[in-house]
């Protein structure tokens, strides 16, 4: 207290926490009633805490605001609020927060934006900006990981042929001058061996491949009434009479041994979305949709483009009686590629399931023009006349 | 590697299961077992809205939506490319993954949205640096200040005489300056740290002693903001004090 009696900034701040004994308190407030400079004083005070309460943004910016080459990382202040740093990093941190507003102002907001749920207002926001939901996102994930796969597949034989050379070659660097032509010599026969190595691997894996596929596309017996055509070279003699009441599929062992062929070639290195559709197609002949369903999920066949893989998806969705996607997915089928004829057949098909006789016609039509194959031309003829006697 | 493709049927007392792992544990399995559809549903069905509300946040702090005629569609590829992340170079990101504690993994996810974001405004920016376009009709808007309000005119609004005191300084500032003074001793950064983030972030005793390496319990850190607060409250009004008085004298 100065000698007038009047209160100094530390018995202001005081005597406003409670923290004044009660002869004190008595005392200062008389004086405060008393003394028009003390009472404008103290609603200084008032207002300071009022000001500190009111966060950042009533109190203006920060002077250091550039980035420096201290500045902290993302992954740097990931690892201080996860504590995965030593004493001496700590303290570096903390000093430099102290120092430097952006990079403290980049660590709270990583906290806030991170751990506050979000509030009702962002979630409308979010609803408004994707329809993707938890759950639709898994199959998404999946086709990441399926992707990524093959990339680090394609990684570990580049890398493994290479690190083969390169230790090779290492090794000759360390002999003699004299040591070079056999060096050279056993380099050139080492080339031939993987030559033959991978020729043979790749002949297998072709032929395997070639089997599979040879084995579902004749051996496969469809109603044509039924079912729609998967993609490839099914032959038209693998189709059945098409009124006829016999069962066109008895006991098939033949896709098993696709399947089995199948994952062969996949050991060798065959192209993996290729060996999934053959997969996808056995399981469709098989009726097991759900795991047909999940590798087009994986595949992403929705949005790879391929006229083939987005008329299999079609064909599903037919053989599940959804006849509105099944419609959707031929038509991006040929979408990717107008000239895909599988895709204009079943699109005839699906449009006479759900009643549209011209747009029936109309795709019978078209796929007429592009079907070379008798028998299939055949068998389209048929449903075209039964089509036209409605 | 190889990552081959397990089916599994996802059967309710497999969900059930994965319902009663840890936070860290369910990472773990992904990264583990990447193609197993039944993990990856429980991973999106506790993340997934946290991951978009990281990446939402995140661009609008940026305001890469506002600026976007595609704002969805920007959203929705940034918000998939934080998955591309997880599960890129055999899930590398989710195998490196060290959680302290259950919130560790959205602090992760977060620092994940903001690197997927500021990628993206890099290339934004990198694009655009060659064909930046300037109107010679209408001058340039000023930016508006993001901290909000400047002191003085705050001070003008409250008509305390005081505006020559403040004059080109923020209370920010202010404040910094007065925290260099008075926090003193081996703590002195942690403790500054401790009174910025309640005094600027209004966060409570409870949540900097949870969120933050600070090494105090809740009640310590209420102690500390409650003393360094006082320290600050006086030695803002003994400043203001004799900026009164002499403004005072002055006139």
């Amino acid at each position: 207290m100065d000698p007038g009696g009047c209160l100094n900034s530390a018995e202001f701040v005081r005597l406003r926490e409670g923290q004044s004994n009660e002869n004190e308190r008595t005392r200062l407030e008389k004086h405060l009633q008393e003394c028009p400079r003390c009472s404008h004083n103290s609603q200084l005070l008032e207002w300071i805490v009022s000001l500190l309460a009111g966060g950042k943004q009533k109190m203006g910016q920060s002077k250091n605001r550039e980035e420096t080459a201290l500045c902290l990382t993302p992954e740097m202040t990931y690892r201080y609020l996860e504590r995965d740093i030593n004493e001496a990093e700590r303290a570096r941190i903390e000093t430099h927060l102290d120092e430097c507003s952006a990079c403290y102002e980049t660590m709270v907001s990583l906290v806030k934006n991170s751990l506050a749920p979000a509030s009702e207002l962002e979630k409308q926001a979010i609803h408004q900006l994707t329809s993707v939901t938890a759950k639709s996102q898994v199959s998404r994930i999946l086709s990441y990981v399926q992707a990524d796969s093959k990339v680090q597949q394609r990684e570990v034989g580049a890398t493994g042929l290479w690190d083969r050379l390169k230790h090779f070659l290492r090794f000759s660097e360390t002999f003699t001058a004299g040591w070079r032509s056999p060096a050279l010599a056993a380099l050139a026969l080492l080339l031939l061996s993987i030559g033959a190595y991978e020729g043979i691997r790749g002949y297998n894996r072709s032929w395997q491949l070639a089997e599979a596929e040879r084995l579902l596309q004749q051996n496969y017996r469809v109603y044509m009434k039924d079912s729609a055509r998967l993609s490839g070279g099914y032959g038209s003699s693998g189709v059945a009479a098409f009124m006829s009441g016999e069962q066109a599929e008895r006991t098939p062992t033949y896709p098993e041994k696709a399947l089995d062929l199948a994952q062969k070639a996949a050991t060798n290195g065959a192209n993996p979305d290729k060996i999934r559709q053959i997969e996808a197609q056995v399981y469709l002949i098989q009726k097991n949709y759900a795991k047909a369903e999940s590798i087009y999920r994986q595949l992403k066949a929705e949005e790879s483009g391929s006229a083939s893989l987005l008329n299999d998806q079609g064909v599903l969705y037919f053989s599940q009686r959804d006849w509105e996607k099944a419609q959707n997915a031929f038509e991006a089928s040929l979408k990717a590629d107008p000239n895909f004829r599988e895709a204009w057949y079943n699109l005839a098909l699906v449009k006479e399931r759900k009643g549209d006789l011209q747009g029936a016609l109309g795709a019978l039509d078209r796929y007429l023009e592009l079907e070379t194959d008798e028998g299939w031309r055949n068998a389209a003829v048929e449903f075209k006349k039964r089509l036209e006697s409605r | 590697m190889s990552c081959k493709v397990r089916e599994v049927a996802l059967n309710p007392s497999d969900a059930m299961d994965l319902k009663k792992l840890k936070n860290t544990e369910v990472v773990k399995l992904c990264a583990e077992e990447p193609s197993n559809e039944a993990v990856w549903s429980e991973f999106c069905s506790r993340f997934h809205s946290a991951i978009q509300s990281s990446v939402y946040r995140e661009c609008s702090q940026i305001g890469i939506l506002q600026r976007s005629t595609q704002s969805a569609a920007v959203y929705e590829d940034l918000v998939q490319e934080v998955y591309l992340k997880l599960v890129g170079g055999d899930c590398r990101a989710l195998r490196e993954f060290k959680g302290s504690s259950e919130n560790s993994i959205y602090l992760y996810l977060g620092t994940i949205a903001r690197n997927v974001v500021l990628n993206h405004l890099s290339s934004v920016k990198a694009k655009k640096r060659d064909v930046v376009q300037v109107s010679l009709d209408s001058p340039l808007e000023q930016e508006a200040d993001p901290d909000g309000p400047s002191l003085e005119s705050s001070i003008r609004s409250r008509q305390f005489d005081l505006e020559e005191y403040f004059k080109g300084v923020s209370l920010r500032q202010e404040i910094e300056g007065i925290l260099s003074q008075v926090v003193q001793g081996k703590n002195r950064a942690r403790d500054k740290l401790i009174v910025k983030l309640a005094i600027y972030e209004g966060f409570s005793a409870e949540e900097i002693a949870q969120r933050f390496p600070v090494d105090l319990s809740a009640k310590g850190v209420a102690n500390t903001i409650s003393r360094l607060k006082q320290l600050l409250q006086q030695a803002l009004l003994e400043r203001m004090m004799l900026k009164s008085k002499s403004l005072g004298k002055g006139s």
